[in-house]
């Protein structure tokens, strides 16, 4: 049955090569799933200009027009987080990063970075329904369609990217899946990165 | 000895980094709802015929509900408007998805002076346990279970599998039904769709 030149003893070993094997050939479309991370060039972003006067100038964009691009913010950095309004992780870790949000507005990076969310999957309602419902201050942006997910490698979510701002690509410098644990840990992560930049 | 581990040391490493890999990525954005959820994949759009109507008088229904009781869509005759809420099956996507959205919605459902109906094909048990990972739900979720999908099916949308249509079914204060969506079975109902629906009936 077993072909002669395989020697008995190495059955276990040639046995745990093919489990993990399978597990690779397994694990694949999960792994397909590839969001963009640390290092990378991160797309310049059409969003749509807010209709509140006072975000827009959070964001030091000049008031007129149906849109803008990340590029255009003025300021030299940007967080982002990718939520979805029907997500139960991002619906329980609305409150942390409203703390983050306060954190960051109100110490001395406020000046120098800003924070946006994008709603994956989720309509204009959609996201008003999530800003209402957790008093978000930060501006917020549908992606209905999804093409922004897409273009950011369909991350899970809640997805937060740390984005250098300014030059001629923009660069991700801090990427994190889930949830980020403490407001302080995950602002110390960012003042961190910002300083390693 | 040394010879030993070494022979093994190999395809340990390659087994243990290839099981890890996918799993701890899977598991961070994770949570107990999102890491119970069982992948189906694509299914076909739409598999039922419907039995029912707009302007139609809803058919009437009494289901075990999770809380240990039973729910009527009839009790909420002349008190409240009702969204019935059909999905396929727990821990199934997007399904896992849609009710923690209505969840985080109550107000917008109740400002239009709506109550929400969940069901699915699911028995008690498995209802509720799902239901807990999702945090508690506020409204009534109904079991069709048994006699299987005996609802959806009086409603036509009981699919050839045993699960049931992802349905939006409104019915308002008089029982008739006022706005029926039967929904691809893989995408989510926007719901500011279900809320403009809802405006047109009035609190």
């Amino acid at each position: 049955m077993i072909p002669g030149f395989i020697a008995k003893k190495s059955l276990p070993a040639l046995a745990a090569v093919l489990l993990a094997l399978a597990c690779l050939a397994l694990g694949l479309p999960a792994l397909a799933e590839n969001p963009l991370g640390r290092g990378q060039t991160m797309p310049d972003l059409e969003l749509p200009m807010p209709e509140n006067a006072a975000q827009a100038q959070y964001l030091g964009l000049q008031p007129g027009g149906a849109s803008f691009r990340l590029s255009q913010i003025k300021k030299p950095w940007l967080l982002i987080e990718i939520f979805n309004m029907y997500c139960t992780i991002c619906q329980r870790e609305a409150p942390r990063t409203n703390q983050l949000y306060q954190a960051i507005s109100q110490g001395p990076l406020g000046r120098r970075l800003a924070m946006l969310g994008i709603g994956a999957g989720n309509s204009p309602f959609e996201v008003n329904a999530f800003r209402n419902r957790f008093r978000i201050a930060f501006p917020l942006f549908p992606d209905a369609d999804l093409k922004i997910h897409e273009a950011l490698g369909e991350p899970r979510t809640p997805y937060y990217i740390l984005i250098k701002l300014g030059g001629p690509q923009l660069r991700i410098v801090l990427a994190n899946l889930g949830r980020f644990g403490e407001p302080a840990d995950f602002l110390a992560d960012i003042e961190q990165a910002l300083r390693a930049d | 000895m040394a010879k030993r581990m070494s022979f093994w040391f190999v395809p340990l490493v390659l087994l243990a980094g290839l099981l890890a890999a996918p799993w701890a990525w899977a598991a961070s954005a994770g949570g107990p709802l999102a890491e119970g959820i069982f992948e189906t994949g694509p299914l076909k759009p739409r598999d039922s015929q419907l039995k029912v109507a707009v302007g139609q008088v809803a058919p009437d229904f009494t289901l075990p509900e999770i809380g240990g009781g039973a729910v009527s869509l009839s009790q909420y005759r002349g008190k409240q408007n009702v969204v019935l809420s059909f999905v396929p099956a727990a821990w199934t996507p997007v399904c896992s998805d849609q009710w923690p959205g209505y969840n985080l919605a109550e107000d917008e459902f109740r400002q239009r002076g709506a109550m929400v109906i969940g069901v699915t094909v699911d028995n008690v048990p498995s209802l509720w346990a799902w239901t807990q990972a999702m945090g508690g739900v506020w409204f009534p979720v109904a079991s069709d279970f048994w006699p299987h999908g005996r609802v959806a099916g009086m409603y036509g949308v009981l699919r050839s599998d045993g699960m049931s249509e992802r349905a939006l079914i409104l019915v308002d204060k008089k029982g008739v039904i006022r706005y029926l969506d039967v929904h691809d079975i893989n995408q989510r109902p926007d719901l500011g769709v279900l809320a403009a629906e809802l405006d047109k009936l009035g609190k």
